[in-house]
């Protein structure tokens, strides 16, 4: 190829640019498993706690906020669409759309982040981090409750940093896709980094329910 | 490449979806079904899974190495979980 876009030869030891971006996404999907089963570990453990304390958890878990859970929840959806969307516009070679939709991803993930700054913020104000300074309002066992933030805590904490990481990596690829680094016919770190976002947006789907709207009929869930 | 995996019109047909599948999320949480609020949950959170991978994701079109990737780490979190809640809930130190 004499003219044409940067970097359509595929690195040595790949046959052709079509192989190598198979086996980016081969190796993506081998990361993005490894997160679910980080993720399904601390789901499992919650499991186990909530079996073991089923009326403290019960009780403590109407002390998170259905409102913001789903607002971020919308958020997040939305935010997930425009990265496929932004993968579509790529795909078409328009590239200033998708970095445009990516920028648009950018800002819902920060709204998605200072929502759940402000909810940290309320939570420890009520005393609810459960450290040495733990109040717990409720009837039920204080210790108990206080493993169930623990979870919260860390569940959704850990959540909060793959977020941080996936607007970073999108941060990082906005700048070559408008310069032509990255286009129609050679995408593989933009499509890896859209599917970590989407990894972020799938736990997400499995945090709201699990946590924010558990025991909200009465009785037990 | 040739040319879009997945058109405009259906991330915005997948994210109707996914928005409305929120809500029944929200409904069935508040709903009376006694102790089929969990499955329920799960089940919604699993349809709406599998929606972002087969289109976000694009697993639609996925080669059958990836979904391999994927099915062997879903079975080992299902026996992760399976065989870890089976022993919980069969002791009798919960209640």
């Amino acid at each position: 190829m004499s003219h044409g876009h940067k970097g359509v030869a595929p690195a040595h030891q790949f046959e052709s640019v079509e192989q190598q971006q198979r086996v980016a996404r081969f190796g993506m999907w081998m990361f993005l498993i490894s997160e679910t089963m980080i993720f399904g570990a601390l789901f499992t453990g919650y499991a186990v706690y909530w079996t073991l304390y089923p009326e403290a958890f019960q009780e403590a878990a109407q002390f998170l906020d259905v409102t913001y859970g789903t607002v971020m929840t919308v958020v997040l959806l939305v935010s997930s669409t425009t990265v496929a969307l932004a993968i579509t516009a790529l795909e078409g070679d328009r590239r200033r759309l998708a970095a445009g939709l990516f920028g648009v991803t950018i800002a819902l993930g920060l709204v998605f982040f200072v929502l759940k700054i402000i909810e940290y913020a309320e939570k420890i104000g009520d005393g609810l981090l459960p450290t040495r300074g733990f109040e717990y309002p409720g009837a039920e066992s204080a210790d108990q409750a206080q493993v169930f933030f623990s979870w919260y805590f860390v569940i959704t904490g850990t959540h909060a940093v793959h977020l941080i990481v996936g607007l970073a990596a999108i941060g990082f690829v906005i700048w070559p896709i408008l310069r032509g680094t990255y286009h129609a016919k050679y995408f593989s770190p933009v499509e890896g980094t859209g599917l970590y976002w989407h990894l972020v947006d799938v736990i997400w789907i499995f945090v709201f329910p699990l946590l924010y709207l558990m025991g909200r009929a009465g009785g037990m869930g | 490449m040739s040319g879009p995996r997945e058109g405009f019109v259906s991330a915005f047909v997948v994210l109707a979806l996914l928005l409305v599948l929120t809500v029944l999320t929200v409904v069935a949480a508040y709903a009376p079904i006694g102790v089929f609020h969990v499955p329920v949950a799960l089940a919604l959170a699993g349809l709406k899974s599998i929606l972002v991978v087969l289109y976000y994701m694009h697993m639609r079109h996925g080669r059958s190495s990836d979904w391999v990737v994927i099915g062997t780490g879903l079975l080992l979190l299902a026996v992760l979980i399976g065989m870890i809640l089976s022993d919980v809930v069969t002791r009798g130190w919960s209640g």
